[in-house]
């Protein structure tokens, strides 16, 4: 269903305003890059933009860069059927980045004021000694870099009336409600986000973009008699508003009732260690325990597990792992990263082979490999890292049926919680917020309380059986900076994992 | 900036804007974060920020908004819209300003001589430690993080019932992690802490023996066999554990009703060698203030006192749905963040016994240094407790060999109800902060 239907629907039961022209005046930010910089002068060779970066390599430097952002977003929660906050950010500002000698100066400010980032430019600058080659100035083209439609839109949410984001979490509070009467407890957590950045450099990069970023989730108690159980479902996406369908929101809301009424039932999880099947979606966990070993920094520094280990078998021949931040519409997804990188497909471990490392500007550099689009950043106050986009295990040729019938005893994980990882050994814990055990080539009963334990290149080694069902889950990476990633998996088995529980 | 004056301009634009009741929350802050690497300085960057939020009631509902724009044209846009956004809220929006009663007790928060530390200084810090971390052994391969961070912050809430604070307080940040290697195993070691005043600080060398002792300890660990057995909390991991009870104590899972302790004042619910303390007014701790982030006066609040629920903590909205009063706990990740309840100086209070004092009256135990992924292994439904662990294993009192990828599980009121023995050695790194503690009976879980 389009949105449009959908806000027909809605509208029956609650008065609602549509969307208009008017929403702008109203509600939205209208895109205000136009609006207060003239784009294609300021990035040219005279223009404002190239004069902040003199400014920012008057000491010298390998590489100067503006960073210049806008942010408009909207967050709504509702608790138990009332909205407990609504709210409106508005943020912008800019960012200098300095590179000379490897070492990394940045300054920001509040404001896209020419003296006040040319001022930030001048601290940056002080990075790094004295007497650097300087670099020159590429020419900057803005025609170059063009939307490539990953993260197109229809609606920004920006310009959307905050009745219709209303009428999403009522909804979606309703809908959980309905699903049995063991809900007690509903609380909808709806966020909206546009983006819009440009970032010129020395190098000849200047690219324009706008990002819209959509959040729904619920948090649900289910109660019977003394029985309590959590359910809880995200839903996230680089889509306009027209991605919030009612279908879209019915079934989010139902997928975190289902999951709360199904724990009611759970036993103790079993411990020990023993074959784990972990159900599509799963692709968490490779993210934390195998994918920042796979950023070029920690390979820079020599602290990863992957080191000088490209061509070597890292993990089981079924194993093929892809890191990918142009798949459309994804969380981690996006036309050009925050250095100005088009995205792409990187093939980071190919049926077991270790076969390359997700990289930025600088480490792409200084190691002398490929630009993969991974420099990313939090906001204009941070400098870019590497970091992930949208990374899974690709699809394998074994039916998730016959995954978990080819299975005597063990635990089917259906819904991985977070989880945390030490980069150096690879050694991970998760939480598993939906789990069943396995017995005798079946899905059984539900167990609560599981947690995995174990090490990201063991696994790789031990998955024996890979699914053709990939679907992705999305997530907010931390790295001293949040960025929204998300991470995909398609059934498949590990065939030891050392289980938490507390049977 | 004069933060004082931007407060009381879109105070007096929230009382023309239609709006029926209003706060501004304004916070000015500047600082710089610092890596080093190989003595020479990786990664400097300059923070200077500014921003504001604001809290909007009209008609009883309320809205918020917050923005780091400070020209005059958005300074109304954001009020006119914040005034819009509120008619569409149910959130109860009448109570929650705090009234005026001065300007809170004296809690040492702020270092004047912050201007005067020169970035040689902070570099230095930095520099030694990474040089002491290499001198401390061999087998120490490589330094994975060495970084340094400070803030000066300038805070200033304002509201329509008349409330004008402001506080000035200084933040400053220091971590390094250490790899050791030896005989083909990697092991790393962490240390790092907060403090108020640059001189509260550990040394280079305090800094850099502690994360080297970590990871030498931790070299050829092994696993355990699966079983149930004492576990000892080291001061470095009773933050997990408080952690875990802040949540069934905070005022937001009190009045929605799904902490199972609601209704549990005055019972005794943990050993009587458990008392769990919230404070803001020590003076020059980590989470030290004189008022919170919604202006209401810091004080102490007594969580657990010898085993007995004494109460719960609260900021101004949480509060007033269960018809209390906060008890300064109302904090801010930021202008951007919605004030929600957090804790401060939290911690559990100091027992007579030494660490190794509690080790060598272990006859058989886990001695646990490190917690990996606990903050996920938490049913709040339930309050089953279980986390990754490292460590070291105990025979008759004494320390046997180093121990990796066990997990324990408890429910973490079986685990207050089973403290029995609590250390000497408790020392505010961070905001929440505990001494080393044993919990007599948890499930270990191994090969």
């Amino acid at each position: 269903m389009r949105r449009r239907d959908f806000i027909k629907v809605i509208a029956k039961g609650s008065a609602l305003a549509l969307a208009s022209p008017l929403a702008a005046d109203l509600l939205g930010v209208r895109p205000a890059l136009g609006a207060d910089l003239d784009w294609e002068s300021a990035a040219g060779a005279g223009g404002d933009l190239a004069s902040v970066l003199r400014a920012a390599l008057a000491r010298g430097g390998l590489l100067g860069e503006v960073y210049l952002e806008e942010v408009v977003r909207t967050g709504i929660r509702m608790t138990d059927g009332r909205i407990e906050y609504i709210e409106l950010g508005l943020d912008r500002g800019g960012g200098i980045r300095v590179i000379k000698d490897w070492k990394t100066g940045y300054a920001f400010c509040d404001s896209w004021d020419v003296d006040e980032l040319k001022q930030a430019a001048g601290v940056a600058s002080r990075i790094g000694g004295a007497g650097d080659a300087v670099t020159g100035i590429g020419a900057l083209d803005p025609s170059a870099a063009r939307p490539r439609g990953i993260v197109s839109y229809v609606t920004d949410p920006a310009e959307v009336l905050a009745d219709a984001k209303v009428a999403v979490v009522d909804l979606a509070d309703r809908v959980a409600r309905e699903y049995d009467p063991a809900i007690k407890q509903v609380r909808v957590e709806y966020r909206d986000e546009m983006r819009r950045m440009v970032v010129v450099s020395s190098e000849g990069v200047a690219v324009r973009q706008e990002i819209p970023l959509l959040w729904l989730s619920l948090d649900i108690l289910a109660v019977r008699g003394d029985r309590r159980a959590p359910g809880y479902v995200r839903r996230s996406s680089k889509s306009g508003f027209e991605h919030m369908t009612e279908e879209f929101v019915r079934e989010t809301a139902r997928e975190g009732a289902r999951q709360a009424v199904t724990m009611l039932d759970a036993a103790d999880a079993p411990s020990g260690e023993m074959p784990v099947v972990i159900a599509s979606g799963g692709g968490v966990v490779f993210h934390e325990a195998v994918g920042h070993g796979l950023e070029a920094d920690g390979i820079e520094r020599g602290t990863s597990f992957y080191t000088g280990r490209v061509g070597e078998r890292v993990g089981s021949d079924v194993v093929t792992i892809v890191e990918d931040g142009s798949i459309p519409h994804l969380r981690g997804s996006f036309d050009y990263d925050d250095e100005g990188t088009p995205s792409r497909r990187n093939v980071l471990i190919e049926n077991g082979i270790l076969r390359g490392y997700i990289s930025d500007r600088l480490t792409a550099a200084k190691l002398g490999i490929p630009l993969t689009g991974n420099g990313r950043r939090e906001s204009y106050m941070h400098y870019p890292l590497v970091r992930m986009t949208n990374t899974f295990i690709l699809d394998g040729a074994s039916d998730p049926e016959e995954i978990v019938s080819a299975t005597d005893r063990g635990l089917y994980a259906k819904r991985l919680g977070g989880g945390e990882v030490d980069t150096t050994t690879g050694n991970f814990t998760f939480g598993v917020r939906e789990a069943y055990l396995i017995e005798k080539g079946r899905i059984t009963s539900p167990v609560r309380g599981a947690t995995l334990i174990g090490n990201g290149p063991e696994i790789l080694r031990r998955i024996d059986m890979v699914g053709g069902d990939t679907t992705f889950w999305p997530g907010t990476c931390g790295k001293g900076q949040w960025v929204p990633i998300s991470s995909g998996a398609p059934t498949l088995r590990i065939t030891a994992v050392n289980v938490g529980g507390t049977a | 900036m004069d933060a004082k004056g931007m407060a009381g301009k879109l105070l007096r634009l929230i009382e023309r804007s239609g709006a029926d009741a209003g706060e501004v929350f304004l916070q000015v802050s500047e600082g710089v974060d610092i890596e080093v690497r190989d003595q020479a300085v990786e990664r400097l960057r300059n923070t200077q920020a500014a921003g504001y939020a604001l809290r909007l009631v009209v008609d009883g509902r309320m809205a918020f908004v917050s923005s780091s724009d400070m020209r005059d044209g958005s300074l109304e846009t954001a009020v006119s819209r914040g005034v819009d956004l509120a008619r569409h809220s149910t959130a109860a929006g009448a109570d929650v300003f705090a009234e005026p009663s001065g300007p809170g007790p004296g809690v040492d928060a702020y270092d004047e001589d912050i201007d005067a530390i020169s970035i040689d200084r902070k570099i230095n810090l930095l520099r030694d430690t990474e040089t002491l971390c290499f001198a401390c052994d061999p087998a120490i391969s490589k330094m994975e993080d060495l970084a340094y961070t400070d803030r000066k912050t300038e805070t200033v809430i304002a509201n329509t019932a008349g409330l004008l604070s402001m506080r000035r307080s200084t933040l400053f940040d220091v971590g390094v992690a250490v790899v050791a290697e030896k005989d083909g195993d990697v092991a790393n070691g962490r240390e790092g802490m907060q403090a108020r005043l640059f001189d509260r600080l550990d040394s280079p060398s305090e800094l850099a023996s502690s994360a080297c002792r970590k990871a030498m300890a931790r070299l050829g660990a092994g696993s355990v066999k699966t079983q149930s057995a004492p576990v000892i909390f080291d001061r470095s991991t009773a933050y997990a554990v408080l952690t875990h009870l802040f949540h069934l104590v905070s005022g937001e899972r009190i009045a929605d009703g799904t902490s199972i302790l609601k209704d549990r004042v005055g019972d005794r619910i943990a050993s009587g060698l458990v008392t769990v303390v919230d404070d803001a007014t020590l003076p020059g701790l980590p989470r030290s203030r004189p008022f919170d982030d919604e202006g209401t006066v810091s004080r102490r609040n007594v969580i657990i006192a010898g085993g007995v629920l004494e109460g719960f903590l609260f900021d101004a909205s949480s509060a007033g749905k269960v018809g209390t009063a906060s008890t300064g706990n109302a904090s801010r990740g930021g202008f951007r963040s919605l004030p929600g309840v957090a804790s401060t100086n939290y911690f559990l209070a100091a027992g007579g016994l030494a660490p190794e004092e509690i080790i060598r009256r272990t006859d058989r135990g886990l001695h646990v240094t490190s917690l990996a992924g606990w903050w996920v292994g938490i049913n709040p439904a339930t309050g089953d407790f279980s986390s990754g662990a490292r460590g070291f294993w105990i025979e008759g009192g004494e320390v046997v060999r180093p121990v990796k990828n066990v997990t324990i599980a408890a429910n973490l009121l079986d685990m207050l109800a089973g403290v029995d023995a609590v250390g000497s050695d408790l020392f505010h790194r961070y905001g929440t902060a505990g001494p080393t503690f044993r919990v007599s009976e948890m499930r270990v879980g191994g090969t």
